[in-house]
């Protein structure tokens, strides 16, 4: 039952972290517009708009390629926590300040950002998280 | 160690899109992008810029103004404003990506609906999306335009689409 719900979760996250990316990644200029209307230190709107999808993509084929007894598969569950703790920030403070923003989580055509978006990342933040303490944690006998 | 293994994979992707945004040959400049201005604090609530439909039909044929259709296909084939193209978007008002490309160019991008409410969140995504070009709503969207006798025309959608625009 805990391995069942560990992979639904690596599977689950996996496909949407990808998904994302890709998304992400097909239209960088339109992303970066998007993020600099989030008004949070737009002057790095384009380095979060290269580095973020490709970190969505990365994060998200570990959690599917790595056995799960791997101590990376850990660390890529850690990982797409603080992607999503990071992505749940952004638009909590886009509804908390009224800011009328395309949300570019899913490319150009993903919609506003509402608080339905906020649920949606806090969901998967704690899916994340879940995975993290479903995971089993290295050996013993493993170095430091 | 978890935390910094975490670490490494984030910053692997970073330095990979970096990477591959180099080789890329559509690949954003980071040096040079510029995001939008925002000029007006009453664009920037998301208030719409609106104009009479009188005011919009003496920019008709303007270098520079496209008029854009936020309704339905089917709506735009039965009549539309002459010279206007219609503008893909889905229900929240969000514009195709594919139709952004072609209103780059413009300086003034003016959108109309089957009113002045529903052309609002289209331009609202259009201002967040073209940088440096005027949006504006035409008030009392169509009905208003034909109220008023002003040139409008009607036929399929496929001719006048921006996919297919000329």
């Amino acid at each position: 039952m805990k391995n069942a719900l560990s992979l639904l979760l690596r599977l689950g996250l996996a496909i949407v972290l990808v998904w994302a990316g890709v998304a992400k990644w097909r239209d960088a200029t339109a992303f970066a517009i998007d993020v600099s209307n989030y008004r949070l230190f737009p002057a790095l709107a384009p380095y979060v708009a290269i580095m973020l999808p490709m970190c969505e993509i990365v994060v998200g084929l570990a959690l599917i390629v790595i056995p799960s007894r791997n101590r990376w598969a850990r660390a890529a569950a850690l990982a797409s926590a603080l992607l999503m703790a990071m992505l749940t920030f952004a638009v909590a403070q886009v509804v908390a300040r009224g800011i009328n923003v395309s949300c570019g989580c899913f490319g150009g055509n993903s919609g506003p950002v509402t608080s339905l978006t906020v649920v949606r990342d806090l969901a998967l933040l704690s899916g994340a998280l879940l995975l993290l303490a479903l995971l089993p944690r290295p050996s013993a006998k493993s170095p430091h | 160690m978890l935390f910094l293994r975490a670490l490494i994979l984030l910053a692997g992707g970073a330095l990979l899109g970096v990477a591959a945004n180099a080789i890329r040959p559509e690949g954003l400049r980071v040096g040079s992008f510029e995001s939008p201005t925002v000029c007006d604090e009453s664009e920037a609530a998301g208030v719409s810029v609106e104009m009479e439909p009188s005011e919009v039909s003496k920019l008709c044929g303007s270098t520079g103004v496209v008029i854009a259709d936020a309704r339905s296909p089917k709506s735009f084939a039965e009549g539309h404003v002459a010279d206007a193209v219609h503008l893909p978007c889905d229900a929240a008002g969000s514009v195709a990506s594919q139709a952004i490309s072609h209103l780059e160019e413009a300086k003034t991008v003016i959108v109309y609906g089957h009113d002045t409410d529903e052309a609002r969140p289209v331009a609202a995504s259009l201002r967040r999306r073209l940088h440096g070009v005027r949006i504006a709503v035409l008030r009392g969207g169509f009905p208003a335009w034909s109220a008023q006798g002003l040139a409008c025309v009607s036929g399929p959608c496929d001719d006048c689409a921006i996919g297919g625009h000329k």
